[in-house]
């Protein structure tokens, strides 16, 4: 099973369409005698004779697709999983080093940093604030979203070069409704509407 | 219909708020379940990257499987080295033990097992029948398609038709659910690498991950049961209800739809 995911990505494999001819030095196995017989089967490389010696490991892609995804959220993981690494240095750094933060920051910030991803912000840069709190930052155009993260509280800054446009608070208790915060925060920076759509489904996005 | 099988099935915790403590990895979780130490753990590289851990429960294989704001219990066929060197595809022959493990699971929420705060249940079940044409697959699919929505497929590819029917639950606080069915084609893809059995065999050219591709097209019914996100975080009676109220909804449903999946009706409370 993938260690990056609870569904295997079709990305990381070959697709083959019906009409595609087989690749080269694909061999096509015998028929097999089950009744789940595959609607076709090929090997990948140019011998694939050594059933006495081997055994067999095999892993099932669950799901298949003909339409690309228009946007995948590959890349934001990835992203949020180089702010996840960095909010764990953080956490491991000397006692006295200036840009160690506390457990209980990192806890919260490890939630908010997760519930951001779920609301596909794009990854932020993150600034230390003392042992008490870390920063998450993103630039849009010509304002700021300075997100302000302690044990506590959120604290929300949105400003351009000039001056602060908008301050907002919330304590971390309203994070057990996070559909309430960050579609709010998303709105303040763009300044205009943002529309969240709730998915009924719970399996998880490609 | 004896030609139905279940492919997978699998229980989600949506959770909320932030973690006190670093034991919520999926060993943690596991163990919670299954009072047994997996066959395989994965730590979490990093907070915001999912931990892993898979056993074997019989003919079970489940996966536990936990992420920032969501765990997973998967539940598949556990395969076996007797399979042969071409793919199959594995599939739960045993719903009955199936139905047995989902509703010791739910019990066991209703227990307090999660520790951490839920907003949101799912439960998910996946029927397949294999067949060797998509035409088959086709026609398979609109013989358990009800009368009012059943289209007229011929040898169409990717066919999908999902609705919801959402219903208040009166007696869980007016809680909402979600009620998805989905019937689609299927082609599921099965890979199988050939290793040595003997972990010191050195494989040389041309036998290493000697990878074979097998493709089974299915028919497939996917049930998808889950509540709306609250704002109160869920109690663990609450979390049980929810999630038995989708087993006895799936399993009256795919009785419905025609499948009889042998065991996996009349769901029902352990003793």
């Amino acid at each position: 099973m993938s260690a990056a995911s609870n569904r295997v990505r079709l990305q990381t494999l070959v697709v083959l369409d019906s009409g595609l001819e087989l690749p080269d030095g694909a061999l096509l196995s015998p028929p097999i005698a089950s009744d789940a017989q595959p609607h076709r089967l090929f090997a990948l490389s140019a011998d694939s004779s050594s059933a006495t010696t081997t055994k067999p490991e095999s892993q099932i892609l669950r799901t298949t697709f003909s339409s690309v995804p228009i946007v995948s959220n590959s890349e934001l993981r990835e992203e949020y999983q180089e702010l996840g690494v960095a909010l764990g240095e953080l956490l491991a750094m000397d006692a006295g080093d200036e840009w160690r933060i506390e457990k209980p920051v990192y806890y919260v910030a490890c939630h908010v940093a997760a519930e951001l991803m779920d609301y596909q912000y794009p990854a932020p840069e993150v600034f230390t604030h003392g042992p008490k709190s870390v920063v998450f930052n993103w630039s849009n155009e010509s304002t700021n979203l300075y997100l302000t993260v302690s044990a506590d509280t959120l604290s929300a800054l949105i400003s351009t070069p000039q001056r602060i446009q908008r301050r907002i608070e919330f304590p971390t208790k309203q994070l057990f409704d996070p559909g309430l915060i960050f579609p709010a925060l998303r709105s303040a920076q763009l300044e205009q509407p943002v529309v969240s759509i709730d998915k009924a489904a719970s399996d998880l996005d490609d | 219909m004896g030609e139905w099988k279940v492919l997978n099935a699998r229980i989600t915790f949506f959770t909320v708020g932030p973690v006190s403590s670093s034991d919520q990895s999926a060993l943690a979780v596991y163990r919670q379940f299954w009072e047994d130490d997996p066959d395989s753990f994965q730590k979490e590289p990093n907070p915001l990257a999912p931990s892993m851990a898979q056993g074997r429960r019989g003919g079970l294989l489940a996966a536990c499987i936990v992420n920032p704001t969501r765990t997973d219990l998967n539940l598949a066929a556990a395969g076996t080295d007797a399979q042969g060197p071409h793919p199959t595809l594995s599939l739960i022959e045993d719903a009955g033990q199936l139905r047995v493990e989902l509703t010791r699971i739910t019990d066991a929420v209703g227990r307090g097992v999660i520790s951490r705060a839920l907003n949101r249940v799912a439960l998910y079940v996946q029927f397949v029948a294999v067949k060797p044409t998509l035409l088959q697959v086709n026609k398979t699919l609109m013989s358990i398609i009800p009368d009012g929505y059943r289209p007229n497929l011929t040898d169409e590819e990717s066919f999908i038709f999902q609705i919801n029917r959402p219903q208040v639950l009166p007696d869980v606080e007016q809680l909402r659910m979600n009620y998805i069915t989905k019937w689609s084609a299927e082609s599921i893809r099965v890979i199988t690498m050939l290793l040595p059995r003997d972990p010191a065999v050195r494989m040389g050219p041309p036998n290493i991950g000697s990878p074979i591709l097998g493709e089974f097209l299915a028919a497939s019914l996917s049930f998808d049961i889950n509540n709306v996100p609250v704002a109160k975080p869920l109690t663990p009676p609450q979390q049980s209800s929810l999630l038995l109220n989708g087993l006895t909804w799936a399993a009256e449903t795919q009785r419905t739809c025609g499948l009889n999946i042998e065991g996996f009706d009349g769901v029902s409370r352990l003793e």
